[in-house]
């Protein structure tokens, strides 16, 4: 569960839910715990993922406040793929009722490797199945309430959903002119303020520029600060001279989102019209202020 | 046959003894792969005495003694034979093998081993001593300018590869005239006794085959008409036509390989796997290696490097080290003191098909993984394995070349064991020379392990280049999640107990229980708040909203739940603020948010800590 | 082994775009599968890049759909709808996009600025987000609309849903990954849609679906709606739909 979101209703403690790591393999003889990435793939290796489940009865119904008699749950796991912060497709769904005589449940499912794309999405959830008859205050009621969940994103593929970088020849990709001599470019475009971050936006660092890219290599903290100023200023800036850029309306995700988020870091407790009037008379403390906001410490 | 006889002198003990003894051991102890040995150990002095401007030639062959050489082997040069027993038996042994195989190394345009031939009587003043240092003394320090070899104890590998540990030597000094061309044979065998005026007389083990001097019957090589014969009955290349250079035969070859061509397969990848950087074709005519492999009569062809995989990938990489332009070119450096130590350049791609040059025991890797490590001269000192890509489909090739500067140079070229195989630090006594070569190991070693654990590039469809990943995730540190909260302030001051953050802040709250209130449902968050040195937060608002997505709802639309901060109290229990703003006073600690919590939704909560006062 | 589709990179889609913009309609030389744009890459491993008769066949379908529906006659907006539901359906069925890939955005670039910048010039002009992949391209959108709208191949009016939503009500379920991504949470808004415009009229459903689409994205989160029987969901829609 998201430590950060509370639900209307009571929601399930990890002790109520026993769950192995989730194992993947491409061949299905060698599985290997579930991390950040798994290497090796391409879309002709179909993915075997299993996990282990268990629901503890007693922790349940204490941590619902709801007789013991009085739980019906179900078991889930949905499959999604595609870039981006959502899976762009749910390739399949699995539920399961809880059997308090037998609780636990061994998943173990085939995704063909033709149906992915750069990302494996892995949800598992307890669900309510029934209606309780003698719910608590804050029992959760209805079918379908989610009441644990956890998710895990294993790339398969390219970067995402990092910040999208890559190295490129600028001069290649900007034409002639000065700019393909520059050490980065951010690639993005303005028209869209709602398309998704992960979607708009891309880093190139000049593969050319050697010492540069030694530097981003060695993580040169004043290099990346500098670079991500860069990139957090240049889009807040065309952001706020968007007439109708709102800081507070903004989709979850989008460009316009981080806008925002970089904004309201820069200058908590300010609206727009404060904002805009520092990058109009005082474009120099507007830069100064990325500066010291890009800051990324150690890592 | 009018040929020359030439004539034995078994070296005895001076009276103060001998160097010979490490020597002879070192002569029985195993060797991992003795042909590549002395591959390695005859192309170093060879590259050491290219020092006419021109790149050296070299012949490599094994051949089989015709009848005519195999007597005059037997009757010219090796007609007076040890008196010891054990190298008695092994020459005569030798001698009747049939066919009688030797393994030559000859070079051309090179220097030659000149100078006086007898280490007790060197004139004042030499400074060339190459024959001596060759044949007469055994672990004489280096001496050549950013040189690869040394005539050091490597040598015992010449010895190792005749099954009578019999050399025999042909060599033109190139200052000399044509007429000056030596021929002498060596043997090293054990020490023995003879009775002589009642005393026993101790020999060393060592033989020579020459002409004796009529004084003290030390042989010196033959010299003149008489060696030049000698040489061209032997079979030696004709040194008249092909100018200076030694030849160096390997009497009795033995070798593990029941087919000859094999042997020369194995010879071949020798050369390449040690050489390649001073076979490639792009390099100046003075530095270049030209290498002919000969088995008997045929020459068997030795592939460039630029064109046989994996040597290829290597040659791209020292290019990118030579021109320190490439796809990831680092240079590695000592920051104390401030010194360059070198460049290393890794160059990555698909694996090309293997072309083998032996049928097993390949000394070429499957997948390559590995930096190969030298000195300016060029010559690989060994390779440092990293780890192989995961995708077995590609391969990296690292060239780590060491600074020219001389301190750097001679650094790296002491901390060489005689072998020139290794860097070893602890060779060298404590200092900065002993620092640079640590360091550079160090970042090498770090380099090479660091490359095989970033995600295969197989799976990004990009151009080479610097592995981003982690820079991607420390840049994506920045970017919106849960709560839309950028956490780039967070990872600048957080963490560290006693070191307060630059500017005062509060941790993203994190959702407790659940409680009711008057019929409302009320979600309870915990944030802790730390000051800066100046104490400067003033006033902590909180915001709640509806989460979606995994994220926050920022839109308060027609319809939408509206959630609501209702009370802000520090963790103590004390000071209760209504609403979503609490007066700090200076103070710092935990606090608790109450937050009412809508029907049917999720909510979330953002706190900022304000340096003074808002009005709402 | 599947087929390999071309993937053409953001930067390059656009200065492709950009030359064939600046040039205009008439300088472009059509689409040469045997000469595709340098920047044009496949995947590395993983199947067969597509072949050029493969990609001619896609050319000559786009352009014949197009064709069916005025492509170089009219620019009647009712055509344009048609033309947009007739290729959604047949993108949710060509083979060629039934893999992963017709998930990536560069190869949706690739089809809108290289096989059909023409087509896509006649149905949206020089909007350049029409021709770069993403959720507003041209043939991607309705791609994400057959494979979300799909009742499946036993239904007698199998792609009745893309022809009875608006546009409006269209972009407001494939551009919200939430719903758009999962075909079952997908359809049912769709049916629910029908339901309530036949009951407040068409012209009053661009409010109410905007306080639906909210609505069924904050309950979501608390509710695993997607895993609820159909009638279930039915209902808890019906209520989203004000009906």
């Amino acid at each position: 569960m998201n430590r950060r979101i509370a639900f209307p209703f009571l929601t399930l403690s990890d002790a109520a839910v026993e769950a192995t790591p989730w194992e993947v393999s491409i061949d299905g003889v060698e599985w290997v715990e579930a991390g950040d990435f798994l290497s090796n793939w391409d879309s002709s290796s179909d993915i075997h993922v299993r996990r282990r489940f268990k629901v503890l009865r007693e922790i349940v119904a204490a941590d619902l406040s709801l007789p013991i008699e009085d739980l019906n749950l179900s078991l889930g796991v949905r499959i999604g793929t595609g870039q981006g912060r959502l899976p762009r497709l749910v390739v399949s769904r699995h539920t399961r009722a809880v059997d308090w005589e037998n609780p636990a449940w061994q998943f173990e499912s085939v995704i063909k490797g033709g149906m992915l794309s750069m990302v494996l999405d892995l949800h598992a959830q307890v669900t309510l199945a029934s209606s309780p008859n003698r719910p608590g205050v804050l029992s959760p009621t209805s079918v379908g309430d989610r009441l644990w969940s956890d998710s895990v994103r294993i790339r398969l593929e390219g970067e995402e959903p990092r910040f999208p970088i890559e190295t490129a020849d600028l001069g290649q990709i900007l034409g002639g002119g000065l700019q393909g001599d520059a050490p980065w470019y951010l690639h993005w475009s303005p028209r869209d303020w709602n398309r998704d971050f992960h979607g708009a936006v891309r880093l190139y660092l000049n593969r050319n520029a050697i010492e540069f890219l030694e530097r981003i290599e060695n993580e040169d903290p004043h290099t990346l600060q500098l670079v991500l100023a860069d990139i957090m200023s240049q889009i807040c800036e065309r952001f706020l001279v968007d007439a109708d850029a709102d800081i507070v309306e903004t989709e979850p995700g989008s460009l316009a989102a981080q806008a925002a988020t970089w904004l309201r870091k820069a200058w908590p407790g300010k609206d727009v019209a404060f904002i805009r009037s520092v990058l109009e008379s005082r474009p120099g403390v507007f830069r100064a202020t990325f500066l010291s906001l890009a800051e990324l410490g150690e890592a | 046959m009018t040929e020359p006889i030439m004539q034995l002198h078994s070296e005895p003990y001076g009276s103060t003894g001998n160097i010979g003894e490490n020597f002879r051991r070192l002569l029985g102890a195993p060797t991992l792969d003795p042909l590549q040995t002395v591959i390695r150990e005859s192309v170093q002095n060879i590259a050491d005495a290219a020092k006419l401007g021109k790149g050296p030639e070299m012949l490599i062959r094994i051949r089989t003694l015709e009848a005519a050489q195999r007597d005059i082997l037997e009757h010219h040069v090796l007609a007076e034979l040890p008196a010891e027993p054990t190298s008695n038996r092994q020459i005569r042994e030798t001698l009747d093998e049939d066919p009688l195989v030797v393994l030559e190394v000859c070079d051309f345009g090179t220097v030659g081993l000149g100078g006086p031939t007898r280490s007790d009587r060197i004139p004042v003043g030499t400074k060339l001593t190459d024959f001596i240092d060759f044949l007469r003394n055994i672990g004489t320090p280096r001496d050549t300018g950013h040189g690869g070899g040394t005539y050091g104890f490597g040598k015992v590998a010449l010895y190792r590869a005749s099954s009578c540990s019999t050399l025999i030597v042909d060599t033109l000094p190139h200052d000399a005239g044509p007429d000056d061309r030596r021929l002498i044979g060596c043997h090293v065998g054990r020490s023995f006794e003879i009775p002589e005026d009642d005393m026993l007389r101790r020999f060393t083990g060592r033989h020579w085959w020459g002409v004796r001097d009529p004084e003290d019957g030390v042989a010196d090589p033959m010299t003149g008409v008489s060696a030049d014969a000698l040489a061209n009955a032997l079979g030696f290349p004709d040194r008249r036509h092909r100018g200076s250079g030694t030849s160096i035969m390997m009497v009795g070859f033995q070798t593990e390989d029941k087919d000859l061509s094999v042997s020369a397969g194995r010879i071949i990848e020798s050369l390449l796997w040690n050489f390649w950087p001073r076979m490639m074709a792009d390099l100046p005519a003075s530095r270049r290696f030209r290498c002919t492999v000969m088995l008997e009569d045929e020459v068997i062809p030795v592939p460039e490097p630029e064109s046989l995989a994996p040597f290829d990938l290597f040659c791209k990489a020292m290019r990118a080290a030579r021109h320190s332009e490439g796809n990831d070119v680092r240079h590695i450096e000592s920051l104390r003191p401030i010194k360059s130590l070198g460049t290393l350049a890794v160059e990555k791609g698909l694996k090309s098909p293997r072309r083998h040059l032996v049928p097993t025991d390949s000394l070429v890797p499957d997948q390559l993984h590995h930096i190969a490590l030298m000195r300016p001269v060029e010559l690989v000192v060994k390779y440092l394995e990293g780890n192989p890509l995961p995708d077995e489909r590609l391969e990296w090739a690292g060239v780590f070349l060491a600074s020219d500067e001389d301190e750097v140079e001679r650094a790296f070229a002491d901390s060489e064991p005689p072998a020139h195989d290794d860097w070893i630090p602890d060779n060298l006594p404590k200092g900065n020379e002993k620092s640079y070569v640590n360091i550079a190991l160090r970042r090498l070693r770090e380099a090479a392990s660091e490359m095989g654990l970033q995600p295969a590039p197989a799976a990004k469809d990009g151009d080479d280049g610097p592995p981003l990943a982690r820079l991607a995730g420390r840049l994506g540190s920045v970017l919106e999640n849960v709560g839309g909260d950028g956490a780039s302030r967070r990872r600048a001051t957080g963490g560290g107990r006693g070191s307060r953050p630059k500017r005062a802040r509060a941790t993203r709250p994190v959702f407790e229980h659940l409680e009711v209130r008057k019929d409302h449902k009320i979600a309870v968050f915990s944030t802790e708040l730390t000051q800066d040195a100046k104490r400067s937060g003033a006033v902590l608002q909180a915001t709640a909203a509806v989460a979606i997505e995994g994220t926050k709802l920022d839109r308060f639309g027609e319809g939408a739940p509206n959630p609501e901060v209702i009370s802000i109290r520090w963790a103590d229990g004390e000071e209760v603020a209504k609403g979503a703003v609490l007066a700090l006073a200076g103070r710092e600690g935990g606090l608790e948010i109450c937050v009412r919590v809508p029907e049917d939704c999720a909510v979330t909560v953002e706190v900022e800590v304000l340096e003074e006062a808002v009005s709402r | 082994m599947s087929l390999l589709l071309p993937r053409l990179p953001g930067p390059a889609c656009e200065s492709v775009i950009r030359d064939f913009l600046e040039h205009g309609l008439e300088r472009w030389r059509g689409f040469d599968p045997a000469n595709l744009p340098v920047s044009v890459r496949f995947a590395a491993t993983g199947g067969t890049p597509v072949g050029t008769s493969e990609l001619e066949e896609l050319r000559a379908d786009l352009e014949e759909l197009a064709r069916a529906h005025g492509f170089g006659v009219t620019n009647d907006r009712n055509s344009l709808a048609a033309f947009d539901a007739k290729v959604a359906a047949w993108l949710a069925q060509a083979e060629l996009f039934s893999t992963g890939e017709a998930l990536r955005d560069d190869v949706w670039s690739f089809v809108s600025a290289v096989v059909a910048p023409d087509i896509v010039h006649w149905r949206f002009g020089a909007a350049i987000e029409r021709y770069i992949g993403g959720v507003r391209n041209t043939f991607q959108r309705l791609w994400m609309r057959g494979r979300a709208l799909d009742r499946g191949p036993d239904h007698p009016e199998r792609w009745k849903l893309l022809t009875k939503l608006t546009e409006d009500a269209l972009v407001q379920i494939t551009e919200r990954p939430s719903i758009g991504s999962d075909p079952v949470l997908a359809r049912a808004v769709g049916e629910a849609w029908i339901r309530a415009s036949e009951i407040h009229g068409k012209s009053a459903m661009e409010s109410i679906m905007r306080r639906a689409i909210l609505g069924i994205r904050i309950r979501n989160e608390v509710r695993s709606l997607a895993d609820l029987r159909p009638d279930n969901l039915a209902d808890i829609l019906n209520q989203m739909f004000e009906i």
